[in-house]
């Protein structure tokens, strides 16, 4: 089975580094969580928080559903004001993203661009690249060494994008608990080598798969965090591809 | 205890004089520790309204006073090589930890609608920009006025960047980024800054250094004028001494203070940049009286000693009775709600209090170690100007009702100019008009929106349709004042969105009708926007939104207007459950007149009233007490009489003008009437005490009078326009109180001399 869904896929990659006692490096790491199994499809509520700098914050609730890493589509739950909105993201091989959104107080769907890797993902911390697994061809992994979080023993992976993925980052330090090998931190610089975001990361295990149940994502430049909490999530339930349409943006499911 | 302190000076002068040199040095030491601090928002009282809602407004929306840089100067602006310049600046300042964020035509965002996408972008995507890209930002910008007209000048040849500073950055440090920046700009380009972190750091870098260099020139003016009059080095050193140590003792002092309780209050604003002006005078007052005794004592008794005692024993109550007054005159400063006149109340009486103390331990000291040629034409004849004195009691007593009536004329005429006193504490008018400071900031105001910001918090339903009707009237409103260049609003946005989703057609850029629809578009929005986008305009909550206005410099009454228009438009407004707060240097400059003249006000009628009850104490008269404020009174009338004939502006350094003339003042009359009521108890006839009492304190009086104005006439030539009015200021009340005690004082005490007791 393979990871498809990217946030999973991204933890995996540090998960990978399990029983990899010894000569291992961080390539061979990252093989090894590439080819580790991921669910299908996914159905979950995701509730998303985003607050300032100033202290002050503002939550939304999303039923989302995935088909691999290449369909999503997002219903918005609440706030009232944006009850009725949907989103549906459909990933073409030649890069060329579609990107559609349901306003239902204007009757219109509209179409929005966002081409750059680095932009932000529905105005939280969490930009597109973030949610995007890392392919193994576009980084470079070198397994820094081991030290404790809160008790439990990590590895220490450092991530590197090649020049030609343009990502916004210089490089990505993860943290891996040995114990389940999962990227409970990771740390993301920025292109001038300054320290941009944190992401920790909580799992939970459903059927055979360690899914994330809680993600905080802090950018330390702008003193600004979001906070990500999935509920009621389904996984493998054979989710048709007919349900990544246009005109099911139209009605809550 | 005089008579002590008069031994102790004379048995044991070497100790005294190395004691009091040391102690002076051990406060000079804290000058290490001043704090120079030019921001307004530290002067004003904490409770004042317009501070408490600043901070809040910037705590909620960031800070809202950019440093405005632009440039330009060498063809349109929206060129390759201008925009890859304006780029690398922008990339420069981010980069800076005194920079918070910087607004330019290189970080701002744009929304379009391209074949049905709803696109938002960098007004700028890369440094190096094509043809095309090129003739797709001109015609954005054409398109949107609201961002053209806040980063491109009218004629589109200059740009400009607005650089937010972080909170915690010093103006310093910003000035610092700044520099580093403008290294980066080729030749050949033109430079004009504003805002008011830049003239905050101009103030605190260039015009103290302005005033500080004028003071020294003025300082060694008056050292001559002293050498002239006193005929005498040593004389003159040992005054210098006093001077010189007095007054690097008050700034230590400052320093000291400052070190203990980190007080605001010891912050050394542009305000304490004239407190060593004013302690010059007093301190030379002081001096002067001392050393002209001491050489005419010393003329009859030819015996240093004996002259030494002689001079403290009939002075050392005089100078203490002017220096307690007079540190009461400064001490009620600190009644005032403006916090900076607390520490220069504290420190000007402490600063008066040091100079007390040199003058009755050190200068005896001195005077006793010199050794004097007695037979030196200092010692052996009275000069030029103690000569001209002596006449001057003749002419004063042969029409004294002439001489009173011709004085109160000039008081009650100038009590008519005194209502014509306007208030202008703009920072900029500060300048000259010639200044290249003011005329950075006036071009910018030319041809840009304006440098200075008015904000205005609205608290309620942001997302309501009828709350951003309400602030787009509002816009409308500000936007019909002259002085106002562009206003800019979360309603802006939401137009802006309107027309982009309904395909781009001008008639739907307006407020949609339903919250529902304002609240689709903001987050249809932030599907491809910063989280950060609107965190100046509104939080999260949607609850308080800000609307800024840029105004262009001008008179503090251009200023208090649009203020006082804009919150009677604000009373107007239909209650539709919003709140509107006012906030912004227009309205701190609205304050800060009140605060000022509440403070004037409050400060010289304490002063007043504590200078009459210690003149009522120490000569046990109230009619003494009365006839000792009278010259100062006048001198206060006068002085305001000739602002406001003369136009000149009452602002925040010129308010301390009352402190001056009742500290100098003060000091005429108590050395007046302490001699009146002197030759009085020995006996000299009533029909000659008066034209005795002009013969002894008149010289000294008039050569302090002489030696500070022309010391500080060079203050007239200052950059800085109210430093300029100090010195003309000093000049005018030292004459005027001079005058007043030496005609109005002493022809009131000649027709009362049969009504008046010793």
């Amino acid at each position: 089975m393979i990871y498809r869904h990217p946030l999973l896929r991204s933890i995996a990659l540090a998960t990978a580094l399990v029983g990899l006692l010894g000569a291992q490096t961080g390539r061979e790491i990252a093989e090894r969580a590439d080819s580790r199994p991921a669910p299908a499809d996914m159905r979950s509520d995701m509730t998303m928080t985003l607050t300032s700098r100033t202290g002050s914050s503002r939550t939304l609730t999303v039923h989302s559903a995935r088909k691999g890493e290449d369909l999503m589509i997002l219903w918005f739950l609440a706030p009232a004001d944006d009850r009725g909105v949907a989103f549906l993201t459909i990933k073409r091989p030649s890069g060329d993203d579609e990107m559609r959104m349901w306003l239902p107080s204007f009757r219109r769907m509209r179409r929005i661009s966002t081409s750059k890797r680095g932009d932000s993902f529905m105005g939280s911390d969490l930009s597109f690249e973030d949610l995007t697994s890392r392919s193994l061809e576009d980084y470079s992994y070198t397994l820094l060494g081991e030290e404790a979080v809160e008790g439990d023993a990590v590895w220490i992976l450092e991530v590197v994008p090649k020049p030609k993925l343009r990502s916004s980052y210089s490089r990505i330090v993860s943290k891996v608990r040995q114990s389940d090998l999962i990227a409970i931190h990771e740390a993301f610089y920025d292109r001038s080598g300054e320290l941009l975001k944190e992401r920790t990361t909580e799992v939970a295990p459903f059927g055979p798969y360690l899914l994330p149940v809680r993600m905080l994502m802090k950018n330390i430049q702008k003193n600004h965090t979001t906070e990500l909490t999935f509920s009621n999530i389904e996984v493998d339930t054979g989710i048709d591809e007919s349900l990544f349409h246009e005109r099911n943006l139209r009605r809550l499911p | 205890m005089k008579q002590a302190l008069i031994n102790l000076t004379l048995q044991y002068p070497k100790r005294i004089a190395v004691l009091a040199v040391a102690m002076s040095l051990a406060l000079i030491s804290g000058v290490r520790y001043i704090n120079f601090e030019d921001d307004i928002m530290k002067m004003l009282p904490s409770d004042m309204p317009s501070r408490i809602i600043w901070n809040e407004v910037e705590a909620q929306f960031g800070a809202t006073e950019p440093l405005l840089l632009a440039i330009g100067g060498a063809g349109p602006i929206v060129s390759a090589r201008m925009l890859a310049l304006i780029w690398d600046l922008t990339r420069h300042l981010e980069d800076n930890p005194a920079v918070d964020e910087v607004l330019s035509l290189a970080s701002m965002t744009r929304i379009d609608n391209v074949d049905g996408f709803m696109e938002v972008g960098d007004l700028m995507p890369a440094r190096d920009l094509s043809p095309a890209e090129i003739a797709g930002l001109a015609a954005y910008l054409q398109a949107n006025p609201e961002i053209g007209e806040r980063l491109l000048s009218t004629d589109g040849s200059y740009a400009t960047l607005a650089v937010i500073p972080a909170t915690s950055a010093t103006d310093e440090e910003l000035a610092t980024a700044l520099e580093d920046v403008l290294a980066i700009i080729p030749d050949g380009l033109e430079i004009n800054l504003a805002g008011m972190p830049y003239i905050r750091g101009v103030l605190s870098k260039t015009v103290r250094k302005d005033v500080f260099n004028l003071i020294r020139i003025g300082m060694v003016i008056l050292a001559l004028i002293l050498l002239i009059n006193l005929r005498s080095a040593p004389g003159l050193l040992m005054v210098l001494a006093v001077i010189g140590l007095s007054t690097g003792g008050m700034i230590g002092f400052f320093g000291w203070v400052y070190r203990f309780t980190g007080s605001d209050s010891f912050n050394f604003t542009l305000l304490n940049s004239s407190m060593p002006i004013i302690l010059l005078t007093i301190a030379t007052a002081d001096g002067v009286h001392i050393i002209t005794r001491f050489f005419r004592e010393i003329r009859v008794r030819q015996d240093v000693q004996a002259s030494v005692r002689a001079t403290m024993d009939v002075l050392m109550m005089p100078i203490f009775l002017t220096s307690i007054t007079t540190m009461a005159g400064f001490i009620s400063l600190v009644t005032a709600p403006l916090r900076a006149m607390t520490g220069y109340g504290v420190a000007i009486s402490f600063g008066i209090f040091w100079a007390w103390v040199l003058s009755v331990t050190l200068l005896p000291s001195l005077m006793a170690m010199a050794r004097w040629n007695l037979s030196g034409r200092a010692l052996k004849s009275a000069g030029l100007l103690e000569q001209i004195v002596d006449r001057l009691g003749g002419f004063v007593f042969r029409r004294p009702k002439t001489i009173l009536a011709a004085g109160s004329l000039l008081v009650a005429v100038s009590l008519i100019g005194a209502t014509l006193v306007r208030v202008e504490v703009n920072f900029v008018t500060f300048f000259k008009p010639t200044s290249p400071i003011r005329q950075s900031i006036e071009f910018i105001d030319e041809h840009f929106a304006g440098s200075l910001n008015l904000a205005l918090e609205v608290t309620g339903d942001i997302k309501a349709p009828a709350s951003l009707t309400t602030m787009e009237s509002i816009q409308t409103h500000l936007e019909s004042e002259d002085y106002v260049g562009s206003t800019l609003s979360l309603a802006n946005i939401v137009r802006k969105l309107h027309r982009t989703v309904m395909d781009d057609s001008a008639q739907y850029e307006i407020i949609p009708d339903t919250r529902a629809k304002v609240a689709n578009l903001l987050t249809l929005y932030s599907m491809s926007g910063d989280p950060d986008d609107f965190s100046a305009l509104v939080d999260y909550d949607y609850q308080r939104a800000l609307i800024t206005a840029t105004v262009k410099q001008t008179s503090t009454s251009g200023l208090v207007g649009i203020v006082n228009r804009t919150r009677d438009y604000l009373d107007d407004l239909p209650g539709n459950g919003l709140q509107v707060r006012l906030t912004g240097f227009p309205v701190f400059i609205q304050d800060f007149v009140q605060v000022l003249i509440v403070s004037s006000f409050r400060s010289l009628s304490v002063s007043l009233v504590l200078v009459i009850l210690l003149s009522w104490i120490f000569f046990k008269s109230l009619r003494w007490g009365l006839l000792a404020v009278l010259p100062l009174a006048s001198a206060i009338i006068l002085n305001f009489g000739l602002m406001g004939w003369f136009g000149l502006a009452l602002n925040h350094v010129t308010a301390l003008l009352t402190a001056i003339i009742i500290g100098v003042g003060v000091d005429f009359a108590v050395h007046f009437v302490a001699q009146y009521r002197h030759f009085l108890k020995s006996g000299i006839p009533r029909d000659e005490v008066g034209l005795a009492t002009i013969n002894d304190v008149g010289y000294p009086i008039l050569l302090n009078v002489l030696a500070v104005s022309v010391g500080f006439s060079t203050l007239l030539f200052s950059e800085f326009v109210p430093m300029g009015y100090m010195g003309g200021l000093v000049i005018i009340s030292m004459v005027s109180c001079a005058l007043g005690t030496l005609t109005i004082l002493a022809t009131l005490t000649h027709l009362m001399r049969h009504k008046v007791t010793a």
